[in-house]
């Protein structure tokens, strides 16, 4: 189970910590970021739709007031041109050359009539048929002739004097109006308002502006006006309005007079329609390029609320009926109703329900028009809803990224914190020499480096502590090793780490000093000390007295039944009765010289008499077996007992030697030589050593007896005991040394001089 | 007990126990001689003694009777025994004496049980003072013999555990 789980801490590693708090709040302020971008490029999206829009209509208003300079640049350039006046002169001088025509009285009035009503029928009734055409009827023979032939195109018309002017000036009259764009080019009479002249060939031909059928139009207006305030170069418009000579179309005018000197002979008026003007405010058409959608508009409306350009949605606006011109329609109220002095921005529901987004300009040139530019609302802020998805996308993007680098960032970051939990996983507080690795030079090396300086400082204290430990209970053990019996008890320093046993110790020394006798002294107990030493002396000295005399006992015991064993032959007997005889004899010689010294060195003659009766002892046996291995064999006993002979005196020559040896000496070599001349004179000494045998036996039966007694000092354990036992011991001995005496002092001793 | 069954025997000791061996035998006891080391000899056989002018090989019994290898002493005695033709000495701590000794012991009274060398224990024998392990002496002789024989047929000098090997040889 790893450390974490062990302790039921719930881990959560750095780089998920890190991903967990911090990719949210990334996330969040991503989001946050991308939404305040959004608003601000919303906003400012439709700050630019808002400026394009305006920028839009305001070229298209620039548009237009150039169109129409230039069409009023155009028709004051004809004014002044001098075939201009030629020719209204020469049509004007048709015109009265035609009312004297021949033809004019020839021709039947009735079939005229009826070919020119039929021609204005076409022309004019197709959009007004509630109109009685008749009226349109030209009151004079004259102008009925000539509209016949000119309008109803019939065949006579290209003679006369009429043709001829028109054949001199229809071919330049009719370019310029070609040229410049207008839709019909007009010259008239300032005397009477009689249109001399018309390109196009309308109805109004031949009619006065003054008195005529359509004296009431736009058109008669401006003649009047231009007629009225004449002025060189001066040039006056007429709004759009529907003319019937043109089959109800929407035309506008521009007039200015044909002076000659400051005398006005005529005016030269110029027609156009809507589309001229819808060119010039749509850069011919090209919607595209405006930038206004697929569903945004540009078009013109003057102050009655009625436009003066064609729409390019038609569906949009309500028509007040379904043959009105584009003129008839009626812009939408917030349009109309926007200031008129300054450009306006305002929104609309079209007829087919669509928000529009409007610029409205002011009203501008002498007629008072105002430009408007639309977008659909939805188009205006799609693009600000795209943005607005891409700035999520991108938000979506850039967190995850920040996310990883998150992630990447706390792995990289987390990886000596990882090596250092693994490390102080592996640490043992027994282990002196373990460290963590300091990894790197961030807060986990610091960190690192701080649980080393830890990890030192605890295992120094772990020492200090563990010394101090092992100084106090030295300390208790010294005081408790120095308490002996009889003392008062000790008294141990009641502190550090083993405090409470010290006091319980103390508690202890208190009870033993209530229940000890007190008042012991020095004296006694040195005197007891005294006492008990000496006693253990004695009783170490009694304990080797005993196992020297047991010793002494056994080799007397096997002396004996070496020589009992050898008493089958008288010979072999005598021989090892002598032998032994002078082996008592030595023992008695070193416990006697012995007796004279110290008990200590009494025990010490007494052990090394004992070794070296059993050393003899064995050599005895050694005799004894091999002289009844002689005679289990057959052989000559005399030989044997010889060689035996010989063999035992140089045994007992290397024993007394040994002897010496443990003696230091002090007995000398004169015992060397005694006994060499007893193992050398054998047969001498057998008579003799067969009399000491029966002593000996009497006095190794002491030695047996004190032995025993020593047996019983070592089972009572009793300094009294054991000194009656040593008593008992001694005397045993001096009895042994006495009948060795006797046997030295006998006859037989001295004449081999012992 | 009929005294036409009994047997003269050697006794002798060797650490805690009595051992005996027919006396006809032993030849004699030696003590006191000088006991030389012969390299590459097994671990039974101690060395030589000088037996009135021969070079007597010396055998340890302990080894056999399953006893504590002890070094030798000055105090130790050497049996000749004499069997199938060999002679050889045998190593004891002491000689106690030449006896009869009665009938063989049951195997239960033994007085060495499960030794190394079975073979070597010919029977147990009652005595005055105990009992007394016999020995075969044409089976000490023959394991003498082998062990002489394995430990020269695979010579590998090595020293006596029981001498020093900076010393010629120890007393015996």
């Amino acid at each position: 189970m790893p450390p974490e789980r062990a302790t039921g801490a719930q881990v959560l590693r750095l780089p998920w910590q890190l991903i967990g708090f911090v990719a949210p709040l990334a996330l969040a302020a991503t989001l946050g970021v991308a939404w305040f971008a959004y608003q601000r490029a919303d906003a400012a999206l439709e700050r630019a739709a808002e400026a394009h829009l305006r920028a839009v209509r305001s070229a298209a208003e620039a548009s237009v007031t150039a169109e129409l300079e230039r069409r009023r640049a155009t028709v004051r350039r004809l004014a002044v041109d001098a075939r201009s006046g030629a020719a209204l002169a020469a049509f004007a001088a048709a015109t009265r050359a035609s009312e004297s025509d021949q033809r004019l009285e020839t021709a039947a009035a009735a079939p005229l009539r009826a070919t020119l009503l039929a021609r204005l029928q076409e022309m004019i009734h197709p959009t007004r048929p509630e109109i009685d055409i008749a009226t349109f009827m030209p009151p004079s023979r004259r102008a009925l002739w000539l509209q016949t032939q000119y309008l109803a195109g019939t065949a006579d018309s290209a003679t006369g004097a009429y043709a001829d002017a028109h054949a001199q000036w229809h071919a330049w009259l009719a370019d310029q109006a070609a040229q410049a764009g207008f839709a019909d080019l007009l010259l008239v009479r300032a005397a009477d308002g009689t249109v001399v002249y018309d390109v196009a060939k309308t109805p109004i031909f031949q009619t006065s502006l003054l008195d005529g059928p359509f004296a009431d139009s736009s058109l008669g207006t401006l003649f009047r006006h231009v007629r009225v305030v004449p002025e060189a170069g001066a040039v006056r418009l007429a709004d759009f309005a529907p003319f019937l000579p043109a089959a109800g179309a929407a035309q506008a005018f521009v007039g200015a007079p044909l002076l000659t000197g400051e005398a006005i002979d005529g005016v030269l008026i110029a027609a156009f329609e809507p589309g001229a003007l819808t060119r010039a405010l749509t850069s011919g058409g090209d919607w595209d390029a405006l930038g206004l959608g697929s569903s945004g508009d540009l078009f013109l409306f003057g102050p009655d609320g009625r436009l003066r350009s064609e729409p390019r949605q038609h569906a949009a606006f309500e028509r007040p009926s379904a043959s009105a011109s584009s003129t008839a329609v009626i812009a939408p109220p917030a349009l109309v109703h926007a200031r008129p002095d300054a450009e306006a921005l305002t929104s609309f529901a079209r007829a087919d329900g669509v928000l529009m987004t409007a610029a409205v300009g002011p009203s501008f040139g002498e007629l008072g028009w105002r430009a408007v530019a639309t977008i659909d609302a939805a188009d205006a802020r799609h693009g600000a809803a795209r943005l607005g998805w891409q700035l999520a996308l991108a938000a979506l993007a850039v967190s995850a990224l920040l996310v990883a680098a998150l992630a990447a960032v706390g792995w990289w970051l987390a990886v000596p914190f990882a090596h250092l939990a693994a490390a102080l996983g592996r640490i043992r507080p027994s282990d002196p020499k373990s460290l963590v690795p300091v990894l790197g030079g961030g807060d986990a090396a610091a960190l690192a480096v701080r649980v080393n300086r830890l990890l030192s400082l605890g295992r120094d204290e772990a020492a200090k502590t563990r010394r101090a430990r092992a100084g106090e209970a030295q300390a208790l053990a010294t005081v408790v090793d120095s308490w002996r019996a009889g003392d008062r008890a000790p008294r141990a320093y009641a502190g550090g780490e083993l405090a409470a046993l010290a006091l319980a110790l103390n508690a202890l020394a208190e009870q033993v000093d209530a229940r000890m006798p007190s008042g012991v002294s020095d004296a006694t107990q040195a005197a007891a000390t005294s006492l008990r030493a000496e006693a253990t002396r004695q009783l170490a000295a009694l304990e080797a007295a005993v196992a020297a005399a047991q010793r002494t006992t056994d080799a007397a015991q096997r002396i004996n039944v070496a020589l009992r064993a050898a008493g089958a032959d008288g010979r072999q007997a005598e021989a090892t009765a002598h032998a032994a005889a002078s082996a008592a004899a030595r023992v008695g010689e070193l416990l006697r010289r012995a007796g004279d010294a110290d008990t200590a060195a009494w025990l010490t003659g007494l052990d090394e008499a004992a070794s070296c009766g059993a050393a003899l002892a064995d050599e005895l046996a050694v005799l004894a077996v091999n002289t009844m291995l002689s005679v289990e064999h057959g052989e000559r006993g005399d030989d044997v007992l010889g060689g035996a002979a010989r063999d035992a005196a140089e045994r007992a020559a290397s024993v007394h030697a040994q002897l010496q040896a443990l003696r230091g000496g002090s007995v000398g070599s004169a015992a060397i030589a005694e006994s060499t001349v007893v193992a050398g004179d054998a047969e001498r000494e057998t008579q003799r050593a067969a009399q000491a045998v029966a002593q000996q036996r009497a006095e190794i039966d002491a030695l047996v007896a004190a032995s025993d007694a020593l047996d019983g000092v070592r089972s009572g354990d009793s300094l009294r005991a054991a000194q009656a036992a040593a008593s008992r011991f001694a005397q045993a001995a001096e009895v042994l040394l006495r009948e060795l005496a006797v046997v030295a002092e006998s006859p037989t001793d001295r004449a081999i001089g012992v | 007990m009929d005294l036409e069954q009994r047997e003269s025997f050697c006794i002798v000791e060797r650490g805690a126990l009595r051992l005996a061996l027919s006396a006809g035998a032993v030849r004699r006891v030696l003590s006191g001689g000088t006991l030389t080391r012969v390299p590459g000899a097994p671990a039974q056989l101690v060395g030589l003694v000088d037996d009135r002018g021969t070079a007597l090989p010396v055998v340890r019994l302990d080894d056999w009777l399953g006893l504590l290898p002890r070094a030798c002493t000055s105090g130790d005695a050497v049996v000749v025994v004499e069997s199938d033709g060999l002679r050889f000495g045998v190593l004891v701590d002491r000689v106690e004496g030449v006896a009869l000794l009665a009938e063989a012991m049951p195997a239960g009274e033994a007085a060495l049980r499960d030794p190394p060398a079975p073979d070597l224990i010919a029977v147990c024998r009652r005595s005055p003072r105990g009992p007394v392990a016999v020995l075969a002496a044409g089976a000490l002789a023959q394991a003498a013999v082998a062990a002489a024989d394995h430990a020269f047929a695979h010579a590998r000098p090595r020293p006596a555990p029981w001498c020093d090997s900076s010393e010629g040889g120890c007393a015996a």
